[in-house]
């Protein structure tokens, strides 16, 4: 189905991302292919998929075959109607704002009657049961709704392959529960996935061989029951994450603490759903994790924390004195998901200094060498790596020494060793007059790096009509999941969350 | 089967475009204020009837207040501050129907049905597909800013020097463009826009009643608007 032979691909700036590499896929297989970030897994999905060579400049040297086709010479178009692609990150991979539309785009752009598009929509809705989510604004999905959007999407077009880069990214462990359920299915209908990723456990029990990718080369091909036989230490070792879903270790947050949310109200304006929370308390001194599925609204926590949602309502006190949302704002720092989003400066000495008066030069230098950016403190943010970027954003928060320090997603799409380093960041960060709060999904992560963590899930008033939306909508995956009867642990996991 | 259900009251992509350029020449010359309401209460109609409730009241409401705007005479008689706020608000009123009906446009017209529309007014396919790309990059454009927004304000950058808040805030939206229409357009290719086949519409597009009902109500306000 899929045959590759000796290709090595190079970008504009002439480094080599692939070398020599050499593979075939039987139909219906299921091929994983992971290793360290910047090892070549994603160049590999986007060769198959063509967007390297015609989107990123990439210069390929070897054959690719798909259904014994050389796509090389194809239009991608052409190759679009042999392989499927689901990209890393759901938000801006989507064309129509409607969400049935967006399902039935490709079709329409393939001249399918009508007729047969609706055959395909049947279809596709009797796999998979997501009628909740046709005919919405995708831009009020959640990102894990979105991700599930985009693999139906892959499946109604009716390829023989899918491709998906690293699919898990942004998901949290239920969601990621229902990816893996549907390429289960889609496996089942004889169709071809490869797929990317460094987030690797939801997928031993579908995967039937996985190929290890270390500075753009195949290191090892293992079978699925070779691949189960490696210690997880040396799979850490390789940049790979834990192939056993991880629990979360931490203990729940203890009930005192310097700072005290009284009251917090947010009503969400697309939903008229409202968030409430309570009588919460966080110690000085301790790193939190903030928890909860994909679209519970933790981000929107962290916004009214910080004082920059107008709308909010706000009770929150540090050792008993209220404090107003300017006061928030001024002792608050926030290391956002797209760190692209919070860098403003033309280098990187005034960027860590942006909005800090009478900084102390001495301290600047040295906050920028323990971070290894020194050497890069007249280059422009934006020419840096993203690692480098990640790195600038925190040494920007040290400087300011905010009391509250917020982080949000730090490691979604991270292999081992960088999400180690993160956590080894921010643990820094942590002293007695500081708070730390991060919201993530990852439980590697959390384990290593918090010292407690709230569940939103749990924190949010159950009266609120929040809450109760939520609720309904976890029937809808509850109906979705009780269909494969093989997940009967998830069905109790998710009654003991409407309980 | 629940499916993405067409609207008799949501004109064609290519009757809303036609307005919206008819009223671009409300810009040059003002229309006769009688004229003017009867174009604010049919958009508002439009804009009801296609479940935008809030647009259609606002619509009404903000074109209120800009009839309460006073003539220039007295505006230049004001103080420098009030004077500058009021002629930015003058400037709204000039080009108030070109907006409003432009935002008709955006909010209930989907990408696939303006490839259509341009594609039954042959247009080509280098024109087409670019609009279409611009009209899915304004939401996600529009929540980046956001960020950034919330960015600035959390490192404590003001707009109390325009120029260099100017400078801050165009790096990171320079960037986020470019990543933005970049993950558009490999999506739309990736799903087979550039099929050069002639494409099926799931819900066809068509000339509908309300298309010469909108275009002839528009054309008599315009030009009735402009002659009395």
């Amino acid at each position: 189905m899929v045959d590759i032979k000796n290709i090595s691909l190079s970008y504009k700036t002439n480094q080599e991302a692939l070398k020599d590499i050499s593979f075939n896929v039987k139909r219906g297989e299921c091929i994983l292919f992971t290793g360290k970030s910047g090892s070549g897994k994603s160049s590999i999905i986007n060769s198959v998929n063509g967007l390297a060579a015609r989107y990123d400049g990439a210069v390929i040297d070897g054959d690719i075959k798909i259904a014994d086709k050389d796509i090389k010479e194809m239009e991608l178009y052409e190759i679009a109607m042999l392989v499927s692609s689901v990209f890393q990150n759901p938000k801006t991979h989507f064309f129509n704002i409607n969400t049935t539309l967006e399902l039935l785009f490709y079709l329409e752009n393939i001249g399918l009657p009508k007729e047969e598009m609706d055959k395909r929509l049947e279809d596709m809705l009797e796999l998979f049961p997501i009628q909740h989510l046709l005919n919405r604004d995708i831009f009020m999905l959640s990102g894990g709704e979105k991700q599930i959007l985009c693999v139906a999407a892959s499946y109604i077009a009716g390829t023989g392959i899918i491709v998906l880069d690293e699919p898990s990214s942004n998901l949290d462990n239920d969601n990621i529960q229902v990816l893996n359920e549907m390429l289960a299915k889609v496996k089942k209908k004889g169709i071809t996935i490869l797929i990317s990723e460094h987030r690797i456990f939801y997928l031993m029990d579908i995967v039937d061989r996985i190929f290890l990718i270390q500075d753009g080369q195949i290191k090892n091909e293992y079978s699925k029951e070779d691949f189960l036989q490696i210690s997880q230490r040396i799979l850490n070792d390789l940049g790979i994450r834990d192939k056993d879903k991880t629990k979360l270790l931490v203990s729940g947050a203890r009930e005192k603490g310097d700072l005290e949310i009284k009251n917090l109200e947010f009503k969400f304006a697309a939903t008229d759903s409202k968030m409430l929370l309570k009588n919460l308390v966080f110690e000085m001194g301790k790193i939190y994790g903030i928890i909860g599925a994909n679209g519970l609204g933790k981000s929107t926590f962290i916004r009214c924390m910080i004082g920059v949602e107008r709308k909010s309502k706000e009770e929150i006190y540090l050792n008993g004195k209220k404090l107003s949302k300017r006061d928030r704002i001024k002792m608050s720092s926030l290391v956002m998901q797209d760190v692209n989003q919070q860098l403003f400066a033309d280098s990187v000495i005034k960027e860590v200094s942006l909005g800090i008066k009478d900084i102390e030069e001495g301290k600047v230098k040295k906050v920028l060498e323990s971070l290894d950016l020194y050497e890069l403190k007249d280059s422009h943010p934006m020419s840096l790596s993203g690692g480098q970027k990640q790195r600038l954003a925190i040494a920007s928060v040290i400087l300011k020494n905010s009391q509250l320090i917020f982080f949000d997603e730090p490691t979604s799409g991270m292999d081992y060793a960088n999400m180690i380093k993160i956590s080894e960041m921010i643990k820094e960060c942590k002293r007695n007059d500081k708070i730390i709060f991060i919201v993530s999904h990852d439980t590697e992560f959390l384990n290593a790096t918090v010292d407690y963590f709230v569940d939103m899930k749990k924190v949010l008033m159950l009266e609120t009509d929040y809450c109760s939306g939520y609720n309904k909508r976890s029937d809808k995956w509850l109906n979705f999941i009780q269909l494969n009867k093989d997940y009967v642990y998830l069905q109790a996991r998710f009654y003991s969350v409407l309980r | 089967m629940p499916v993405f259900a067409d609207n008799p009251y949501n004109p064609n992509p290519v009757t809303k475009l036609f307005a919206t350029i008819l009223f671009g020449v409300t810009v040059l010359y003002q229309m006769n204020i009688y004229f003017e309401w009867a174009a604010i209460i049919i958009l508002s109609f439009v804009f009801y009837k296609n479940n935008l409730k809030k647009e259609a009241v606002s619509n009404i409401v903000i074109f209120g207040i800009l009839c309460l705007l006073p003539n220039i005479e007295v505006i230049e008689k004001t103080n420098i501050v009030i004077k500058m706020f009021l002629m930015v608000l003058v400037a709204y009123r000039i080009f108030y129907f070109p907006v409003a009906s432009g935002l008709l446009f955006i909010k209930t017209s989907d990408v696939g049905s303006i490839i259509s529309s341009m594609d039954a007014l042959k247009f080509p396919k280098e024109v087409s597909i670019p609009i279409a790309v611009m009209f899915r990059f304004f939401p996600s454009f529009r929540e980046d800013r956001q960020n950034v927004k919330l960015a600035m304000k959390v490192r404590g950058i003001a707009c109390r020097n325009p120029v260099s808040y100017l400078e801050y805030v165009t790096v990171p939206l320079l960037i986020m463009s470019s990543n933005i229409s970049d993950d558009i357009s490999k999506a739309a290719e990736t799903k087979c826009i550039g099929n050069p086949i002639k494409k099926s519409r799931y819900i066809p597009v068509r000339i509908k009643a309300i298309d010469y009902i909108y275009a002839v109500l528009i054309i008599a306000v315009v030009a009735g608007g402009l002659i009395w």
